[in-house]
């Protein structure tokens, strides 16, 4: 009998081999479906509007996320004058022309947004003053032939500076952006010249290295580590508080739980308050200005 | 004062008495190798009395009349004898006792295996302990034989997660633990990023948890103390001993160096995977990879001065590293570079001496350092930037302590501890091209602590005794002082001879406390302390327990059940929203964070109840433990201000621990445990956040995900269980002694959730419909491995 053990426990080692993965879903309470609301206005610019609608994990697609197209979306000044958005295409962005409804600095402005039985407000105020750039350079460092990588590798250093406006009452607060446009010309694994349109947004406010304030000088240097760049715009944003809290949160978000066994291995945050102003609903409702400098790569 | 001053008055008068009698004392040996053995139980039924041999198996009587006396020797892991004596002048006897597996080859005996709650009738804390050939016989993850992790079979007492070395005690996080190894505080104690744990099972005698009733001479956690000793060393013989693991092998050596007088233990365990990953990049292209190593070597000298002087020394040693690269060793020397290291010094020293058969002391140093780092190298056509994260530790401490025995029925201890910290929670510097600058610094602190302690042992009668002790500390930090008076209460009332009741009550500081991050990930733990506005964390426990030794079956079963309250005060948390990476990291948002500033102090209850039921002996022995239990604090600013639970909340737990003797070589083991989900905090929804055109104001390319949370640990996650099996063969040889092991862990390849994540249903990336899944990352899991032992064995 014993003997019949040992054997019934040997073969349960050998078969034990297998190896599997994963994988389980997970019930959780029902969540009540809300409207996303992403609103921006700036000076010069037609004011914009994006929406969606999210559902919860318990539903039988998950937490599915649908793009509204017939939400009705209006915009206020101060004075109460209303302007209704309207989607110009369909991927639930909404739109002013900037020629019926201008958007001035310093001006409070009032979102609604109603879909089905939703409804959602927010407010806002534009920035007084923008920052602009003081300086503004550009070098080649190096090129560099990778054999298994695509193309000649080249890096531009990007330096700038810009005098600190911000004040804690005003709640100011900056971003330097790049944003190239026009013709980006680049060349693909075959050889072939390809030309599209690519803007890229980001802003220093994820960059480690790239600030350093000197009395109320805030020096910006960053990298453009781009094949194919000949020319573009650099900007130098100055955020409204609510588009400038939205982005720390969800910059704060994006190593929360990621499936990725990389991302895994960061250390997680924890629970991270949501930031948003938009009443019954969430994402933001923000303002912001511009300064940009045109630039050619030599 | 009065205290002190009643205890001097009754030690001037233990002086000026004299005995007409003899004195009885002696020293307990392991017959095989002539090893002390701790915790050996000799006893005198005629007089009832007992005595509990100590970490160099003395024992002593004192003086006792001259008479005819039988003695009853016992210890775990050796057969009890009976030793007949007439004791007519002052003797000292030498106890050689045979281990089990000698007798197993001849004769099969009921023999007493399972110690785990220890004497019933004493006074003692709750307390819980294994020995290092208990822990053999446990199945363990990938075969590693780990006392950290074979604890967490025992009620109250939980893995922080599945394969983790941590551990949480009745509600209390990992930091609320003190390990002490050789009474020496061990900040990190784990390798391989918390998989198993640095206590390496053939260089200790036993691991001993109080998480409960803690005597006053302990302090400075708030859950546990986790009082770890390394084996005492071998006076007689050389032996060796050491195995051949998949994760690890090691080796422990015993030598005496001078015979009977002094002797030496080294013990070294190391991993060898990183040489078979090595080996295998030699002949690959890429620098790309990931490898580690980890070891631990622990050394030890014991010196038998003489009869009533002993000395010992220690060190223990650990690192681990890991290394994550990327590059290409053909192309070019350019690579980048990830490496991150864990480190723990440890020595000390300790003289004892006993003045006479009622007084002894002991002097100890010792110190520990613990250090964390990661470096960060590019390298770049021959560019080399370098970014390098620090946090260190440095302690030193002495303790004296003198236990005075004014009577069989009133024993003292009193003592003192001062310790010095120098803490270094963390740095960040910048080294471009032999260019250092320094980044970030979250400021050292130095601290001394100290306190004073006196602990009563009292038999009041044949049923009831108690031991009552208090504390006193003072921590000075920034010539800020934080004082503590700590009561200590543990009594216990005999109902009958197999029956007792116990009660205790206990108030515990802790002035240091660590930063762990609030999720998973690698483990990094900033050890920072009380400053100016962190307060040191108080807890407060009161546990009822009844032990009752079953009257069936040659006594061999022991019914344990223990209730117990613990509200804990200022335990500390990140913030929602912030990690160590807010310290640590390099983000301009985190420029001019302060640490005190991103945490938080809060409130914390625990209350539960524990059951267990051991079975100490015969053919088959084990255990069957629960722990029904909740876990809830309050921080100002999380959760809206409102109680949620804590990870660790675990409302119920169940372990099944058995041993069979097959035959006199084989032997079986299992383990079953089951636990509650975890409690985790879940997005209820998610929506995505589109990267912005800002020159045109609309939607441009890409875009992030975003959560909406619900409360603070308000689901959990699936229900753990797994079973553990292993097979045991031991052989007797001419040299000694060879046990082969193979084992399964998560015999039934239960997929129980190690993290979860957001996935695209279908797994369609492109898809907008998400769902929460779970991931499992620890399947059936097979294992080998030997274990031998050569050492001299005397005939019988």
């Amino acid at each position: 009998m014993k003997e019949k053990v040992i054997i019934f426990l040997l073969m349960l080692f050998f078969f034990s081999c297998l190896q599997n993965e994963t994988i389980d879903e997970l019930k959780i309470d029902a969540f009540k479906p809300q409207l996303v609301v992403y609103g921006l206005l700036s000076p010069e610019k037609d004011p914009f509007v994006n929406v969606r609608l999210i559902k919860g994990f318990e539903e039988p697609n998950g937490a599915e996320e649908d793009l509204i197209h017939n939400a009705e979306v209006i915009l206020y000044n101060a004075l109460g004058e209303g302007i209704l958005l309207t989607e110009v295409d369909t991927t639930g962005n909404y739109y002013a022309d900037k020629q019926q409804f201008a958007i001035s600095k310093g001006e409070r402005y009032t979102l609604e947004v109603n879909y089905d039985k939703l409804s959602v407000t927010a407010e806002c105020e534009v920035p007084v003053e923008g920052a602009v750039w003081n300086s503004f350079t550009h070098t080649k460092t190096y090129e560099i032939v990778q054999p298994f990588y695509l193309g000649n590798y080249i890096t531009n250093i990007i330096s700038g500076n810009w005098v600190d406006v911000s004040t804690q009452t005003e709640q100011y607060y900056y971003v330097g952006g790049v944003d190239v446009t026009d013709a980006f010309i680049a060349t693909n694994l075959h050889g072939d010249t390809i030309i599209e349109n690519y803007r890229i947004g980001f802003n220093v406010l994820y960059d480690p290295y790239a600030i350093t304030t000197v009395n109320d000088t805030i020096h910006y240097q960053g990298e453009i580590s781009y094949n194919g760049w000949i020319k573009g715009y650099y900007h130098l944003i100055t955020m409204e508080e609510n588009y400038y809290n939205f982005s720390v949160t969800s910059s704060r978000m994006k190593n929360l739980i990621d499936p990725n066994i990389g991302n895994f291995l960061i250390s997680y945050k924890g629970i991270l308050p949501e930031f948003t102003n938009i009443e019954g609903g969430v994402g933001f409702f923000g303002a912001y200005l511009t300064d940009s400098v045109y630039f050619e790569m030599k | 004062m009065k205290l002190l001053l009643s205890f001097l008055l009754m030690f001037t008068i233990f002086f000026g008495v004299q005995s007409q009698t003899f004195q009885l004392k002696g020293i307990v040996l392991e017959d095989k190798n002539s090893r002390a053995l701790e915790e050996a139980s000799v006893y005198i039924p005629i007089l009832n009395k007992k005595i509990i041999t100590d970490k160099n198996g003395l024992f002593d009587f004192g003086q006792l009349p001259q008479s005819h006396y039988q003695l009853q020797i016992e210890h775990v892991a050796c057969h009890t004898i009976e030793l007949n004596i007439i004791l007519l002048s002052d003797t000292l006897l030498t106890i050689p006792l045979i281990t089990h597996s000698r007798i197993l080859k001849e004769v099969k005996i009921e023999e007493k295996k399972l110690d785990i709650t220890g004497d019933i009738k004493k006074p003692q804390p709750t307390v819980v302990k294994l020995s290092s050939k208990n822990i053999l016989d446990i199945p363990a993850l990938i075969g590693e034989k780990d006392p950290v992790k074979a604890l967490t079979l025992l009620p109250g007492i939980k893995q922080p997660y599945e394969g983790a070395a941590g551990i949480y005690v009745r509600g209390g996080g990992p930091e609320q633990n003190l390990f002490l190894l050789n009474n020496t505080p061990m900040y990190h104690s784990s390798h391989f990023f918390g998989l198993i744990s640095n206590i390496n099972n053939n260089a200790i005698t036993d691991i001993k948890l109080i998480k409960g009733g803690f005597p006053a001479r302990y302090g400075g956690r708030l859950s546990s103390i986790v009082d770890i000793n390394t084996k005492p060393s071998n006076y007689q013989n050389v032996q060796i001993e050491g195995g051949l693991g998949i994760l690890s092998s090691n080796l422990t050596v015993g030598i005496p160096v001078v015979k009977k007088k002094a002797g030496l233990m080294i013990s070294a365990r190391r991993t060898l995977l990183d040489y078979a990953i090595n080996t295998y990049k030699k002949y690959s292209t890429s620098d790309n990879g990931v490898n580690f190593m980890f070891y631990d070597l622990n050394g030890r000298y014991d010196h038998h001065i003489s009869d009533r002087t002993q000395f010992s020394a220690f060190i223990f040693t650990d690192e681990d590293n890991l290394e994550i690269s990327e590059g290409n060793v053909i192309t070019s020397t350019d690579k980048d570079v990830l490496t991150q290291q864990w480190a723990n010094l440890l020595y000390g020293a300790e003289i004892k001496h006993q003045f006479n058969d009622k007084l002894k002391s002991s002097l100890l140093f010792n110190a520990a350092n613990y250090a964390f780092k990661v470096d960060n190298l590019h390298d770049y056509e021959d560019d080399k930037v370098q970014f390098i994260l620090t946090s260190k530790i440095k302690d030193y401490n002495f303790i004296n302590n003198w236990h005075f025995d004014y009577s069989d029925n009133l024993k003292f201890l009193l003592g003192g501890q001062f310790t010095t910290h120098n803490f270094s929670p963390g740095s960040v510097e910048k080294n471009h091209n032999e260019v250092v600058e320094q980044l970030k610094t979250i400021p050292d602190y130095d601290a001394i602590d100290g306190s004073v302690y006196l602990e009563t042992e009292h038999k009041h009668t044949n049923n009831l005794s108690s031991n009552i002790g208090l504390r006193y500390n003072l921590f000075n930090v920034n010539d800020i002082k934080h004082h503590s008076i700590e009561p200590r209460v543990s009594t216990k009332y005999l109902i009958n001879e197999n029956t007792s009741l116990k009660a205790s009550y206990t108030r515990m500081q802790q002035p240091i406390m660590s930063l762990s991050n609030p999720g998973l990930g690698l483990p990094l733990d900033l050890w920072v302390m009380t400053t100016d506005n962190i307060k040191p964390m108080y807890s407060q426990q009161i546990s009822l327990g009844l032990d009752k030794r079953l009257e069936f079956w040659k006594n061999n079963f022991i019914f344990s059940t223990e209730l117990y309250y613990k509200p804990m005060k200022n335990i500390i948390t990140y913030k929602d929203g912030y990690s160590s990476d807010n310290l640590t990291g390099l983000d301009p948002l985190d420029e001019g964070v302060i640490w005190e500033e991103i945490v938080s102090q809060g409130n914390g209850i625990s209350y539960g109840g524990e059951l267990l039921f051991t079975k100490t002996a015969g053919d088959f022995s084990g255990w069957v433990g629960y722990t029904l239990s909740w876990t809830k604090a309050k921080h100002e600013g999380i959760n809206n201000d409102k109680y949620f639970p804590l990870r660790y909340d675990r409302r119920h737990d169940l372990s099944l621990v058995g041993f069979y003797q097959l035959t006199s070589k084989w032997k079986i083991n299992f383990s079953w445990v089951y636990g509650t989900g975890q409690a985790i905090t879940l997005p209820e929804s998610v929506y995505t956040l589109p990267n912005f055109d800002l020159s045109n104001n609309t939607s441009g390319v890409g875009y992030e995900t975003l959560f909406i949370q619900s409360e603070r640990n308000e689901y959990r996650m699936k229900a753990f269980h797994k079973l553990d099996i292993g097979m045991q063969r031991t052989a007797q040889h001419k040299w000694g002694e060879s046990t082969f092991e193979i084992g399964v862990y998560n015999a039934y390849n239960r997929k129980n959730p190690y993290f979860y994540a957001i996935s695209s249903m279908d797994d369609d990336p492109s898809s907008n419909q998400r769902n929460i899944r779970s991931y499992s990352v620890f399947p059936i899991i097979p294992s080998l491995s030997y274990t031998f032992k050569i050492g001299k064995r005397k005939k019988q």
